[in-house]
């Protein structure tokens, strides 16, 4: 894993604890990383870019934004 | 706004450790052994993005070192000093215990996955396609027997979330057994057929084994929209 993968590892793990209590309770909330916005559903399994969800249909906008 | 920081066992200490890390006014409330440290933030908080969530945890990493910390969360806020120092009296107690679990331990989080089975086969019936669903959402076995082998040498576990083909774990660790525990890592991955891949980041605070009450702690904001 490079120093940049490693980074955002970490960060999804700080995400994780410092995000958890609180964001769980409504849901969705935008992270960027790397200038790369990222989603968080229920900041629990699942990490993909914003486009990618809205395009499985995992997300709608007004819940992002 | 008050802006959380943490719990504190040796307020003075952790003061110190604060005041060259902010140009915020700090907030001391309460004593020995219990203290709630936090920052006077008068303005709405800041988005979580990495420099807003690196700030924090940076705060509370100082305070590692220099303290027992029981961490809020990004959001926590009070309005006023009166609740918080109402709150204290009230758990007093609780989380004079709560620092002792956690006293010279730090939380490690593992993130470990297996090779995806893939999509299950075009469900022929609404049952298949449940179960197939509930199946997918379990954690794999291999991974429920790394974590039950990591949880055998750490104080303290918990699941933090769990699919298929992925699992995410906080353990609670001896501060001088972090180097034994990446150790006993790679050696559970190794005895638990079909893990391909884990992480380790840490030493965190213990911020997935302290659940503070939200009672006198009023949520700044939970999220964008």
């Amino acid at each position: 894993m490079n120093d940049a993968s490693c980074e955002d590892v970490a960060l999804v793990d700080l995400a994780d604890r410092l995000l958890a209590k609180g964001v769980t309770i409504n849901g969705d909330i935008v992270l960027s990383v790397a200038g790369v916005d990222l989603v968080y559903l229920s900041l629990r399994a699942l990490i993909a870019s914003v486009e990618t969800a809205m395009d499985l249909g995992v997300a709608q906008e007004g819940l992002l934004r | 706004m008050i802006r959380l920081v943490a719990v504190v066992d040796d307020g003075p200490a952790a003061a110190r450790a604060l005041f060259d890390l902010t140009d915020r006014d700090l907030v001391i409330v309460g004593r020995d052994p219990a203290t709630c440290l936090g920052l006077q933030w008068p303005e709405p908080p800041p988005e979580p993005d990495g420099a807003a969530l690196r700030q924090f945890n940076g705060l509370i990493q100082a305070l590692m070192d220099t303290c027992t910390v029981l961490p809020f969360r990004f959001w926590a806020a009070a309005q006023q000093t009166q609740k918080i120092d109402r709150w204290l009296s009230e758990q007093s107690a609780r989380l004079v215990a709560l620092m002792g679990r956690v006293r010279g331990r730090v939380e490690l989080a593992v993130r470990a996955s297996v090779e995806s089975a893939g999509s299950a086969a075009p469900a022929g019936s609404g049952r298949a396609y449940l179960e197939g669903l509930r199946r997918s959402q379990q954690a794999h076995p291999a991974l429920l027997g790394m974590h039950s082998a990591l949880a055998g040498v750490s104080a303290d576990a918990r699941v933090l979330s769990a699919d298929g083909a992925r699992l995410a774990a906080a353990y609670l660790v001896d501060a001088g057994r972090v180097p034994g525990f990446c150790r006993a890592v790679d050696a559970a991955a190794g005895a638990s057929p079909g893990v391909c891949r884990r992480t380790v980041t840490g030493p965190w605070a213990p911020y997935s084994f302290v659940d503070l009450p939200d009672g006198v702690v009023e949520p700044g904001r939970r999220g964008r929209g």
